[in-house]
């Protein structure tokens, strides 16, 4: 019962934020002295004005602004977000096909980043205070404490220009095609298609900017993962635990680390968000296909339609992350009551 | 006799107990964290001596940061040019050098302005209550929804790319956080005797706030101003690689990591703006590292 009214609210709230996003995108674009007009119609059109006319009463553009907002609201709604100024497509077309290539990317670097952070923070946690929990600690700070865009260069030139070892930029190599496989995920694809020499090249194009757009998430698990242990460790079960003769391994796996975990989740769920501001740059760099590119191109051109279009997208994403580590949280600790 | 009775005299006020004011609380703190936690200290110690190169750096240059000599363009490092030269053949150290201001300053800047923000609109949301205080903190979840940077990049893209508009941008994403805080102090401190006391004696809702809840909410609000630090000098950086600082002459950090990107091979262009980026960030999350162990006492009590 109480679950299911949280949820409602909860969604309730989703929709709000997103209707506030949109609104948000949506003054700022009218902030931008530009003619929508001008940059949506070619050179030819804007000499007919029936077109302009009929273009202008698609997106309400001679009505006041909020009209406008509304008419975007209704086309929106209609599964209209409006055709890209700078790719002149349907935004909609954009995000489906850019959208996949973020996904995958982040899904990666997430996985990387919870393994090493919840490993490395366990071990800092067992050796307390020694030199390894000193060097990991560090590796924790440097990890929040890296410029993304930097570290990306850094292990672009490192491991591609210098040593070699490592393709550069890009999804997969140039002897490849694009994988067939329908669902926009290349190491589905190819996994599909059965292809392993492709599924091994896609899986190297990924390394390096998942490392890299993961080091900040991995820095902020492997911190909540030790204090969470050692606040753990200090409690009366598990003194009960040692007393009755379990090893320490069986102490700590069994009994202190489920527990410990459960501040990770919310953890990885901000990390998450965090992780889709960071494709912005990692994108940028590595010329992944993805969402954050798109985000970026599409600022610096002042594309508002598609601004609007990933903002509404992205904005989404990061809430229902929230709602999942929030709902999570409740399953794995009981006491956690939703109010 | 007589003397020594006047001295006694002259020294009974100053043993009265006397309020430390917030500065010199702030300063024993930041002295005991010194202290007792290596790595603040070592953050503190870097963090002091980038500052003194803000200050000084106009001073300390060995070349003119601006000065450009297609000559030697793309030197390696030498005894001439310690961390070599970019594209146009400008000194990197001394462009590193006088970054430091702007990429530096801007981080502070923008934590100061927050803070500002977000505690007189926290402080009115919670002392305010009712439908205000809802409709004020659904308004500043709105922008915590939102990946940071996305937004910033956004804002500081609609407004025009400037280095101020860049600084609002920031601000724009920051501020809640601390309108959070300040709003759930605020509503804790209320119930305080001593602000009912304030009130029976006829204290205004203004006084009540500035006299007696916001010296009181302080520690919190500058606890959440360390720990952003970092995170906001970072963003600054990025934003800044992303072409949306100062426009290109003015030696700024993350764009001149970016000017190393067209050409690289030549990894010094890139490499040491960058690092300085890394050692500043490091070390204002050394600091805040260490703030955050101390008011978590369950880790304090390892230390």
């Amino acid at each position: 019962m109480g679950l299911t009214r949280y949820l409602i609210r909860r969604l309730v709230f989703l929709v709000f934020t997103l209707i506030g996003v949109s609104l948000m995108v949506f003054i700022l674009s009218h902030m931008v002295p530009a003619d929508p007009v001008a940059a949506n119609l070619s050179q030819a059109n804007l000499n007919n004005p029936e077109l302009i006319a009929a273009f202008k009463a698609k997106w309400g553009l001679d009505q006041p602004l909020y009209v406008q907002y509304f008419t975007y609201i209704k086309n929106f709604l209609h599964g209209d977000m409006g055709t890209s100024i700078r790719t002149k497509r349907d935004v909609l077309v954009d995000l489906k096909q850019y959208f996949p290539a973020t996904i995958e990317l982040s899904i990666f670097s997430i996985i990387i980043a919870v393994v090493l952070g919840i490993l490395f923070g366990i071990v800092s946690a067992i050796k307390r205070n020694s030199f390894i929990d000193q060097i990991l600690r560090a590796v924790s700070v440097l990890g929040v404490s890296l410029p993304q865009f930097w570290f990306g260069l850094a292990m672009l030139y490192v491991f591609y220009y210098k040593l070699g070892w490592l393709p550069g930029p890009g999804r997969i190599g140039a002897g490849f095609a694009t994988p067939t496989g329908g669902t926009g995920f290349f190491l589905i694809d190819a996994m599909k298609m059965k292809d392993w020499a492709l599924f091994k090249d896609v899986l190297r194009h990924l390394l390096l900017p998942a490392i890299v757009l993961g080091a900040f998430t991995m820095g902020l698990i492997t911190r909540t993962t030790r204090a969470g242990l050692l606040e753990v460790m200090s409690m009366d079960y598990i003194r009960t635990a040692r007393a009755k003769g379990l090893k320490e391994k069986a102490v700590i796996m069994k009994h202190a680390l489920g527990n410990a975990l459960i501040p990770v989740i919310t953890v990885i769920g901000l990390g998450f968000g965090n992780l889709l501001g960071g494709t912005v740059v990692i994108e940028t760099i590595f010329g992944w296909p993805g969402v954050g590119q798109y985000a970026y191109k599409s600022a610096t051109f002042l594309d508002f339609p598609a601004i609007i279009g990933v903002s509404l997208l992205i904005a989404a994403i990061y809430i229902v992350i929230n709602l999942i580590t929030d709902l999570l949280y409740g399953i794995l600790d009981p006491r956690v009551r939703y109010e | 006799m007589e003397n020594k009775e006047l001295n006694l005299q002259e020294k009974i006020p100053q043993t009265e107990y006397k309020k430390p004011n917030v500065f010199k609380r702030m300063w024993n703190f930041f002295f005991n964290m010194c202290r007792s936690n290596f790595l603040f200290a070592l953050g503190a110690i870097i963090f002091t001596l980038w500052i003194i190169i803000c200050f000084i750096s106009p001073y300390i240059v060995p070349y003119d940061p601006l000065q450009q000599d297609m000559a030697i363009r793309f030197s390696a490092p030498s005894a001439a040019h310690w961390f070599g030269t970019d594209n146009l053949g400008r000194d990197i150290f001394s462009r590193v050098l006088a970054g430091s201001r702007i990429s530096i300053s801007a981080g502070v800047l923008t934590i100061i302005l927050s803070a500002t923000v977000g505690t007189i609109y926290g402080g009115i949301s919670g002392f305010v209550g009712g439908v205000v205080d809802d409709v004020l903190m659904r308004l500043a979840e709105l922008v915590i929804s939102f990946p940071a940077i996305i937004l910033a990049m956004t804002i500081s893209v609609a407004l025009g790319p400037s280095l101020y508009n860049t600084l609002l941008a920031i601000v724009i994403v920051t501020w809640p956080s601390y309108a959070r805080v300040m709003r759930s102090m605020v509503i804790t401190l209320r119930e305080n005797e001593y602000v009912e006391a304030a009130k029976s004696l006829g204290a205004s809702s203004a006084r009540i706030l500035f006299k007696e809840i916001l010296p009181n909410s302080i520690g919190p609000i500058l606890v959440l101003s360390t720990l952003d630090l970092g995170k906001n000098i970072l963003t600054f950086a990025t934003l800044s690689f992303l072409g949306l600082g100062s426009p290109p002459p003015t030696p700024e950090w993350g764009r001149m990591v970016s000017d190393g990107v067209k050409d690289f091979a030549y990894w010094w262009v890139s490499t040491f703006p960058g690092l300085a980026i890394l050692t500043v960030a490091l070390a204002a999350n050394f600091m805040g590292d260490g703030v955050r162990d101390y008011m978590d006492p369950k880790l304090r009590k390892e230390i």
